[in-house]
């Protein structure tokens, strides 16, 4: 537990998984802990934050603060369901690829550079038109247009864990390729896998509030995108209601800031020379360069 | 041949078979779509179903499958995108009149990017860990992590009134000179290129700020450190030489992913580019003019990431080894 | 410290540099500034700047007739061609081009005196032949590629120029609603159209109509300036127009992709009105000493549809009349046009305006009024007892419903299918709400016709004659605009009378019994006759203040800009 021990000496790291915890948290309890229905008006439309509605109310008069709980509980959910997709195709072909080498890195890296190509979001966006808008079809949209950097950067820890020796070693006193991935490769790339989980987290909180921007939200279902998409359609700025659009918005980058944070800080602390490779948690799922992998 | 050729050809190989994937997987994924030009234009009150089908015709949805593949691979060989089932005029006039609009701002914005995220992650870098460093990557973190089309929405009603927010040049300026002209094209770029560079600022400065630490610890800045040269010469000549190769690359991906990514930011500032003309074509159920975009902008993210690894291996010949 | 100034200093030139190159090119890509000004024309005194319109989210699709479908879109022709006849904002036909019209005694031959001495845009006079050419143009290619244009000739065989200024037109069987359709039909001018209507007409859709790429021919009283679909189309006073003539010199019409872009434009005062706004933001709006805002028209039929098709075979139970009934005490319309309209609405009892009242229809259909006791009598009475999670079970079947929202006109549908979800849980019945990508019509256009979904919500635009609003209903239509799946054989035979009775009291009493077949059978559940918010500067006067039934900016004539003016 010396990962854990050093992670825990990094102010950044702890502040961000403080964060993620807090809406992690939040979001498993929202039922409990909204105030009103988000499905019917408490108050007046508009109404300015108050004693009775801490956070003001919506263009409809449903109560923003129970608004932002409930969408944490749908925009968590989509991170973590995501993430949990992309992280499950990116890290089994990342481990492969790493661990079978030849032919099957070389498929492995083809069928992910063409994806890393395929711009994400406007495919995004005809898939959800093609799936139909529910949250479930919302998160498999997301994650499996996500997983390509997971696959990159497990792909990478895998090749020198195999360098390393004791692979060749285990697989001399002749264990299977299933128990020596089991056995030597996972526990070694775990801590990555969580790491690429909770950065995933945050390109899926982004790209589901874009989906909903656009309209391709889960309209049953409350997400922060959809508040700042409701906002936006009943110009809740131009009526001076920024309260209905300040919240989420602020909640979205407070996921997206602690998500990277830690995922970037338990990446740092595995592989000090990992660190600029995959910086980025929204669009830009950025390998490390092409060139150099395939040299 | 030598070995960069080699690796040229090799990566020039691979693009051109990632671009035919992405012909072929657009076909099949806007024929698997749920809809064609014939239901969709029975908006139009009173429709015959004849008419439907003479649709369906003109747009040769009624043929088999096999057949529109080969009539779509030998159109597009002749640069035929197919045409809009909204305007009815050819798709690619569409889409390059839109994408030169979005360039033209993107560029601007990703310009502005690049700049000031390399100064800002030299300038962190230089003193890491010092309270300037915390200061400047804390909020370069910050706003990156801000959703884009949010802060586009505070940035238009802050600066509605001082500035343009819609649109990419005053309609109503008739016989306007040069530098008249040119003004209001300015000052209507002013609003969607800057949500543009702050949506990209933050990570450009840092990856440049990690590069340049790894860097800094070189030996050859080593080397130039002992000999005494002056600090900032060290930073900015040899350090950030050997900084500008992660920097190229993020810059060539970046480009092609943006022209996708500023889809919220045409939203909101009505910008006539290719997101804005996305969004509506997904309204519109415009599939032809979809698969264009979607195959214009992959292929371009392809050929951009061709340009990155020919830039690559220009900069830093050990790729091709 | 030289160099590294040096190095920045370098990196900035170069950003200067390059934001100015790409500055350069847009300009120099968009051709500069338009070679001919709006404010230049000759006439005198009278004079009035562009006036420039805002819209929110829909533009136009296309402004050659031959593709374009959307509402805007035949705005914009009937500002520019002639029409034969168009229709006050009281929906009485006026005369157009056509000054006169009579029928035959068999009532299978419209005779219409044109206007004599009017001429398009490029000298060439506007005559009856033009007329001529468009109507069989289109009667031809109605299957194909004038497929766009077809529903305003339904009906027509043939049309023959008897001299310049005499058109007739000849019908397989006489038509009530010949006007009402045909007043919708931009009159081309031949000598433009005719090569292109060649052979099968494909080419009639590659005319562009951009004046930069080549010649827009038009009567006025406006013609357009410079096309720019998604962004502004301006268009410009055309001084030959035949008709009463518009003081403006020009008006100007620019989409937004959104609300508050736009409401911060026209504070701004970079536009002077806009239409297409979100309720709520009327509110703020009134704030503004230098705004006026108001909500246009009223004929626009919010409306709930219920599949009561055989082939819903997941839920027949709403083929029970009780049901529908039920459905409609339930819903809170009252409640819905204070929240979701901010009062931009009246409820709405039928598909059949008021504003038809005394013209097609003896009188309003009347609104149902909420009652929540009664529609739970009425499903209890079906025996719909109530399962252990408060919603009803018909025959084995729970009652819980998929209600489709279209993406469209979401922002106003999903509020109110949100209040109707609760309408409805006090009656037993679940609401599972589904956005879809696209209007309505295309699901059920579908192969799989009627089998799945439960019910939707629709904004119909209606014409100014009942004929369409009642087609709708009819077993033709089903598949098509028969969203409901009502197939009524007494019903299709009393709608075939009514279009072609040429009685106007006659056909009013048809009418009647086919709104009244409507209501008993619970056809529709409308819920209101929405209007259009619209907020302009106060400078500007002459903006039909409360008239206007389709919105401003109709396609119901020519004479919509004639009295705006700037006073200060």
């Amino acid at each position: 537990m010396r990962l854990a021990r050093a992670l825990l000496h990094r102010p950044t790291i702890v502040a961000g998984i403080v964060i993620v915890m807090l809406f992690t948290v939040v979001a498993l309890l929202a039922p409990v802990l909204e105030p009103y229905s988000v499905k019917s008006a408490s108050g007046e439309p508009f109404a300015p934050p108050s004693a009775t509605h801490w956070l003001g109310t919506d263009d409809a008069g449903v109560d923003m603060l129970s608004l932002v709980i409930a969408g944490a509980q749908n925009s968590m959910l989509v991170g973590f369901a995501a993430a949990f997709v992309a992280v499950l195709i990116g890290g089994t072909l990342g481990i492969f690829a790493g661990y079978k080498g030849n032919w099957g890195e070389t498929t492995v890296t083809g069928v992910t550079d063409f994806f890393l190509v395929i711009p994400a979001l406007p495919l995004m966006i005809v898939l959800a038109a093609l799936f139909g808008q529910t949250i479930y079809h919302i998160v498999l949209v997301i994650g499996l247009l996500s997983w390509m950097s997971v696959t990159y950067v497990v792909r990478a820890q895998v090749h020198t864990l195999k360098e390393r020796g004791f692979v060749g070693r285990a697989r001399s006193l002749g264990a299977g390729d299933f128990f020596i991935v089991r056995r030597h490769i996972l526990p070694h790339v775990a801590p990555l896998l969580v790491a690429q989980t909770v950065l995933t987290v945050a390109s899926a909180v982004f790209f589901e509030a874009a989906l909903a921007f656009i309209g391709l939200g889960d309209p049953a279902r409350v997400s922060w995108g959809t508040i700042i998409e409701n906002a936006f359609l009943h110009s809740a700025v131009s009526a001076g209601a920024w309260w209905a659009i300040v919240p989420p918005g602020i909640c979205i980058a407070l996921v997206v800031l602690g998500s990277f944070l830690v995922g970037q800080g338990v990446e740092e602390a595995m592989n000090p020379r990992l660190g600029s490779a995959h910086v980025s948690p929204k669009s830009f799922s950025l390998r490390r360069a092409t060139a150099k992998d395939e040299a | 041949m030598s070995k960069r050729q080699k690796f040229i050809l090799r990566r020039a190989g691979s693009a051109l078979v990632i671009a035919f994937i992405t012909i072929t997987f657009s076909f099949v994924l806007f024929r698997a779509l749920p809809g064609d030009a014939a239901s969709n234009l029975s908006r139009v009150p009173n429709m015959p179903k004849e008419a439907q089908a003479a649709l369906r015709a003109q747009f040769g949805i009624d043929k088999p499958l096999t057949t529109q593949y080969l009539l779509y691979l030998k159109e597009l060989a002749r640069g035929d995108l197919g045409v809009s089932f909204q305007d009815q005029q050819p798709v690619l006039d569409n889409v390059l009149r839109t994408i030169r609009n979005t360039v033209v701002m993107v560029g601007i914005g990703t310009v502005v990017a690049i700049l000031v995220g390399t100064l800002i992650g030299v300038t962190a870098a230089y003193r890491q860990g010092s309270a300037r460093d915390r200061v400047i990557t804390g909020a370069a973190m910050v706003i990156y992590s801000l959703p884009v089309q949010w802060v586009g929405l505070l940035l238009l009603v802050w600066f509605a009134g001082w500035l343009p927010t819609s649109g990419m040049s005053d309609p109503y300026l008739f016989d306007a000179g040069f530098l008249e002209t040119f003004v209001d094209r300015a000052r209507h770029m002013i609003l969607p290129a800057t949500c543009v560079a702050l949506m990209l600022f933050g990570s450009f400065a840092l990856v440049v700020r990690s590069s340049q630490l790894e860097a800094l610890g070189d030996d050859h800045v080593l080397t130039a450190r002992a000999k005494g040269y002056r600090n900032r010469r060290v930073v900015w000549r040899e350090a950030f030489r050997s900084a500008m190769l992660p920097l190229v690359t993020l810059s060539t991906l970046t480009l092609g992913w943006v022209i996708a990514g500023t889809i919220l930011v045409e939203s909101v500032f009505t910008w006539p580019g290719i997101g804005q003309a996305t969004v509506q074509a997904v309204a519109a159920r415009d599939y032809p003019l979809l698969q264009g975009i979607f195959l214009l902008v992959t292929i371009s993210v392809v050929g951009f990431n061709f340009l990155g690894d020919v830039l690559h291996s220009v900069l830093d010949p050990r790729v091709a080894e | 410290m030289k160099s590294s100034r040096k190095a920045g200093r370098r990196m900035v030139v170069f950003t200067v540099l390059a934001a100015l190159v790409l500055i350069l090119a847009a300009t120099a890509g968009c051709g500069g500034s338009s070679t001919e000004t709006s404010g230049s024309s000759d006439s005198s005194g009278g004079d009035q700047p562009v006036y420039r319109l805002g819209t929110v989210g829909m533009g136009y699709d296309s402004l050659n007739p031959f593709v374009g479908m959307y509402a805007q879109d035949y705005a914009a022709w009937m500002l520019m061609y002639p029409n034969l006849v168009q229709y006050s904002n009281e929906l009485q036909p006026q005369p157009d081009f056509a000054e006169s019209w009579s029928t035959s005694e068999d009532g299978l031959t419209w005779t219409f005196t044109l206007t004599s001495g009017a001429a398009w845009t490029d000298g060439k006079p506007i005559t009856a032949s033009d007329a001529a050419f468009t109507i069989n143009t289109v009667v031809k290619l109605q299957t194909g590629a004038a497929a766009a244009l077809s529903p305003f000739v339904p009906g027509i065989e043939t049309a023959t120029a008897v001299d310049d200024t005499t058109l007739e037109v000849k019908l397989a069987a006489p038509s009530a609603a010949l006007l009402a359709n045909l007043f919708q039909l931009p009159i081309l001018p031949e000598h433009f159209w005719a090569e292109y209507a060649k052979g099968d007409g494909a080419k009639l859709k590659t005319v562009t109509m951009d004046p930069a790429k080549e010649t827009v021919v038009a009567s006025g009283p406006f013609t357009i300036e410079k096309l720019d679909i998604k962004g502004t189309t301006i268009f410009k006073r055309v001084d030959t127009f035949y008709g009463p003539k518009p003081m403006i010199t020009g008006y100007g019409f620019q989409l937004f992709t959104n609300a508050d872009a736009a409401i911060q434009a026209l504070k701004a005062g970079e536009i002077d009105c806009v239409y297409q706004l979100p309720p709520t933001s009327s509110d703020t709006l009134k704030t503004d000493a230098n705004l006026q805002i108001e909500g246009f028209g009223g004929s626009m039929p919010e409306t709930l549809l219920v599949n009561d098709s055989e082939n819903n075979k997941k839920h027949p139970e709403l083929q029970e009349l009780g049901v529908r009934q039920a459905i409609d005490l339930a819903i809170d319309r009252t409640a819905m046009i204070d929240t979701v309209y901010n009062g931009f609405a009246v409820p709405g009892g039928s598909l059949l305006l008021p504003l038809y009242v005394p013209q097609f229809l003896s009188a309003d259909v009347p609104v149902t009024g909420r009652d929540v006791a009664k529609a739970n009598q009425l499903l209890d009475d079906l025996g719909y007892a109530k399962g252990s999670d408060g919603i009803r079970v018909a025959d084995g079947v729970e009652m819980q419903y998929t209600l489709l929202v279209g993406a469209m006109n979401r922002a106003i549908d999903s509020r109110i299918a949100d209040m109707l979800t609760q309408n409805l849980a006090e009656v037993g019945i679940g609401v599972e709400q589904k956005l879809v990508d696209n209007q309505v019509p295309l699901i059920m256009t579908q192969p799989k016709a009627y089998t799945d979904f439960d019910m939707t919500l629709i904004m119909w635009g209606l014409t100014p004659d009942p004929d369409w609003s009642t087609l709708i209903s009819t077993s033709t239509m089903l598949g098509a605009y028969n969203l409901t799946g009502y197939s009524n054989p007494e019903y299709d035979k009393l709608w075939g009378q009514q279009t072609s009775e040429m009685d106007a009291a006659k056909r009013t009493a048809i009418i009647d019994q086919l709104s009244a077949k409507l209501v008993q059978d619970v056809v529709f559940h409308p819920i209101a006759y929405t209007q259009m918010v619209t907020s302009w500067n106060k400078k500007w006067q002459g903006v039909p203040e409360g008239g206007a039934p389709f919105g401003y900016y109709s396609y119901l004539n020519k004479m919509q800009f004639n009295a705006l003016e700037v006073t200060q």
